[in-house]
């Protein structure tokens, strides 16, 4: 606003100079000139500020020189006395074209001016259409078009809220200087006035902000009614009611113009549709993540049905056996039974244990109780609960500089304990395990356990340490597993800010898997 | 009961704790126990040992799956076989059983209850070979003379239509074992109708009506759900 004023004043500053200028300008050959030439002199000038300023200071230019060429110029000089009636016709003529010029070349102006508004609200939607179809976040986008509309409509306040499909509204974006002011319950009781309605506020029709002023509790008949409240547009995407954008007044308290009014619907679209697409992605995730859950259910049902009902089943059948009334059990087959008993009992809760310290695990329901410890001290303890056959595989080799590290040591030793019972469960028990302790690069230590099984394949590497995931050549096989124990040592390794993975170590002559973890030192 | 000559039962399952379970419990009772922990075994095994009755469960590892041995055994011979499956396994329960085999447990079960269903088995399958002239049949009160076709009830003949008749028959010469729908509907309606479980249920509660004490609650024609039914002998 204050630019355009200076331009307009400097406008009146140019026009009055320049025709001063040009008179002294031409005073000083006006031996060499025709009288009528000099009239012609003045002409680019108006010309110029009709081009430049418009037609106002354009005409008060013509003006102006029409009266210096006369006072000048025409004889009887430094007079507005005019002797002939030639130069009274000459001193119209150039009042005329002077005139019709300014209004031609000040017209030229005014369509150039629109010409490149036009073009500059083009470019700005075509930024904005760009910059919708490539961000994808609405928090950025939104923002962003609110700021735009602020800058092209000289708004203080631009708010875009999205609209439920239960009516509850949510703030996205509040944008401009008024947005400090708070206020956002206002807005939102008039926004929904709006909703009711169905109707655009704020452009046309004006009974009906008075209407939403009042129903929104905003106006009370005593008070005087605020006669401008902005713009309330309602954001329509899909065939459903998603939003709605408010554009506070102008800073000069007028109306939308209609250009502007374009712009704002034009833009108001755009933000209906980033809302659209963002409560299309908001579902669409939804969707995964139930899919994502239904999938687990079924692998951690078909888990559950086999892992838990074949020991039970072998319970049951030993225990009913043992009851029946005419059976005849000789004493070792009695010892024997209630040994099957008691391992499947065994085994049962293992599965059912891992099963809850993972979920406990990922739910950071079971935080890693930290204190220092020495790693050797926990393979130490795990290698005593190991039975003796299976314990007598792994061969230690512990390096002697070990730094102490500050881990849970119960969430360590299932680690350990894990990594060493599958190495022990899928190789042949003719193998040795090697169960290695080094001190790590970084400050920390490194964990290996390797056996002399069939290795991984490498395209599983990832795939043995996710959930319920259990190794394509097991799945039918003889060896009983849940696909639980790796994904526990991941989540607890990741949760010591650790890194647990798999290479296959060795080559063709002797092969093997090798399970790796690290953890550092302690934080 | 104890068998004089010791009867030589096939235990085929995957899983070697339930293998150890079945054949503890099964030896207590006084049979002579086979194992096998696969389908070639257990093929190999019924056909050089001969075994008075498999138990089979129908998921095996490998090639050869328990309704594929189901399918072979019953190629060449008629010896009794019993089912194992898991909850969720149905589908294979009810094509083993429209296969051929004999009954079916569900897991987890009682060593008491699978004694019951080897007993069964071994017996009907004792007296099958002398059955070819059927006898009359009785069950509780009700008896079925095969060579005149009347049924009577505590002593009164009871009037069934043709369809009635061919199902009671049919569950009678297979008294206490799981008869599929589709087996029942085969042999009493024709091969083209096996899927018609719908006209299959309405017989069998008109027959109900008629030869049951309380029909809405058979104790002679039982259901075994999703499966088929069972004419229960009194043991």
């Amino acid at each position: 606003m204050n630019k355009s004023k200076s331009l307009e004043l400097s406008g009146w500053v140019f026009s009055t100079c320049g025709v001063f200028v040009a008179t002294g300008v031409f005073s000083l050959c006006r031996g060499f000139l025709d009288k009528g030439q000099a009239s012609l002199l003045y002409l680019p000038l108006v010309i110029a500020c009709a081009i430049r300023f418009g037609f106002g200071p354009a005409v008060f230019g013509a003006v102006l020189s029409f009266l210096c060429w006369d006072f000048f110029f025409l004889p009887p000089y430094y007079t507005f006395t005019v002797n002939y009636f030639t130069d009274w016709i000459s001193l119209i003529v150039f009042l005329t074209a002077a005139l019709m010029t300014a209004q031609l070349a000040s017209r030229a102006r005014k369509d150039a001016d629109q010409a490149r508004s036009r073009r500059d609200e083009i470019a700005m939607l075509f930024d904005a259409s760009e910059s919708i179809s490539q961000t994808v976040q609405a928090e950025k986008l939104l923002p962003e078009l609110a700021d735009r509309l602020l800058e092209r409509t000289e708004s203080t306040r631009c708010v875009i809220l999205s609209r439920s499909s239960s009516g509850k509204f949510l703030v996205l974006t509040d944008r401009g200087a008024g947005a400090n002011d708070g206020d956002q319950s206002s807005i939102i009781s008039i926004a929904l006035v709006a909703c009711e309605y169905g109707q655009v506020i704020g452009f046309g029709n004006d009974n009906i902000w008075r209407k939403a002023l009042v129903e929104a509790g905003l106006y009370s008949d005593s008070g005087p009614i605020k006669d401008n409240i902005g713009v309330y547009i309602l954001l329509h995407a899909e065939n459903a009611l998603v939003g709605v954008l408010h554009l506070a007044p102008k800073r000069d308290n007028k109306r939308y113009s209609s250009t502007e009014e374009r712009l704002i619907r034009t833009l108001a679209n755009h933000a209906a549709v980033v809302i659209a697409r963002q409560s299309l992605a908001k579902e669409a995730a939804e969707t995964a993540a139930l899919k994502e859950a239904d999938l687990l259910k079924d692998t951690l049902l078909s888990l559950v049905s086999h892992e838990l009902r074949s020991p039970l089943a072998a319970i049951k059948a030993t225990a009913s056996g043992m009851l029946q009334p005419d059976a005849v059990w000789p004493e070792n087959a009695t010892r024997e039974a209630l040994t099957a008993i008691d391992k499947e009992a065994d085994r049962m809760t293992g599965v059912v244990t891992n099963l809850l310290d993972l979920s406990r695990l990922e739910a950071g329901a079971w935080k890693p109780d930290k204190d220092w410890c020495e790693i050797s001290d926990i393979v130490a303890t795990v290698l005593d609960r190991l039975p003796e056959d299976d314990a007598r595989r792994v061969k230690l080799n512990l390096s002697d500089d070990t730094p102490l590290v500050k881990v849970d040591y119960i969430q360590i030793a299932l680690t350990v304990k894990n990594l060493l019972e599958n190495a022990i469960k899928y190789t042949s028990p003719d193998t040795p395990i090697e169960l290695a302790v080094t001190p790590s690069t970084n400050t920390g230590i490194q964990v290996s356990v390797r056996d002399y099984g069939t290795g991984i394949p490498s395209k599983e590497k990832d795939a043995i340490f996710q959930r319920f995931y259990r190794g394509e050549g097991h799945k039918s096989g003889t060896v009983h597993g849940t696909g639980i124990g790796l994904a526990l040592c991941k989540a607890i390794v990741t949760a010591h800010g650790g890194k647990i993975w798999v290479s296959n170590a060795g080559g063709k002559d002797s092969p093997g898997a090798e399970f790796i973890f690290y953890l550092p030192s302690g934080v | 009961m104890r068998q004089s000559e010791k009867s030589v039962v096939l235990i085929v399952d995957d899983e070697p704790e339930i293998l150890r379970a079945l054949r503890a419990g099964l030896a207590a009772q006084g049979y002579e126990i086979l194992a096998a922990s696969t389908g070639e075994e257990a093929l190999n095994l019924a056909a050089s040992r001969s075994p008075n009755l498999v138990i089979l469960d129908v998921m095996l590892p490998g090639a050869i799956d328990g309704l594929e041995v189901c399918r072979r055994l019953r190629q060449w011979s008629d010896l009794p076989i019993i089912m194992l499956s898991a909850l969720g396994q149905e589908r294979q329960k009810v094509a083993a059983l429209d296969i051929g085999a004999d009954d079916y447990l569900t897991k987890p079960f009682g060593m008491s209850e699978l004694t019951a269903r080897v007993r069964a088995a071994l017996r009907r399958n004792r007296a099958r070979p002398a059955s070819s002239e059927l006898p009359n049949a009785e069950f509780d009160d009700v008896t079925i003379d095969f060579a005149r076709r009347i049924v009577t009830k505590a002593g009164e003949e009871i009037r069934l239509t043709p369809y009635e008749y061919e199902i009671l028959r049919f569950l009678a010469q297979n008294a206490d074992r799981v008869i599929t729908h589709r087996l029942l509907l085969g042999e009493v309606w024709g091969p083209e109708y096996v899927e018609d479980t719908q006209t299959l249920r309405v017989h069998i509660g008109h027959l109900r009506r008629k030869i049951e004490a309380d029909p809405a609650r058979p104790t002679l024609i039982v259901t075994e759900p999703g499966v088929g039914y069972r004419l229960k002998s009194s043991e």
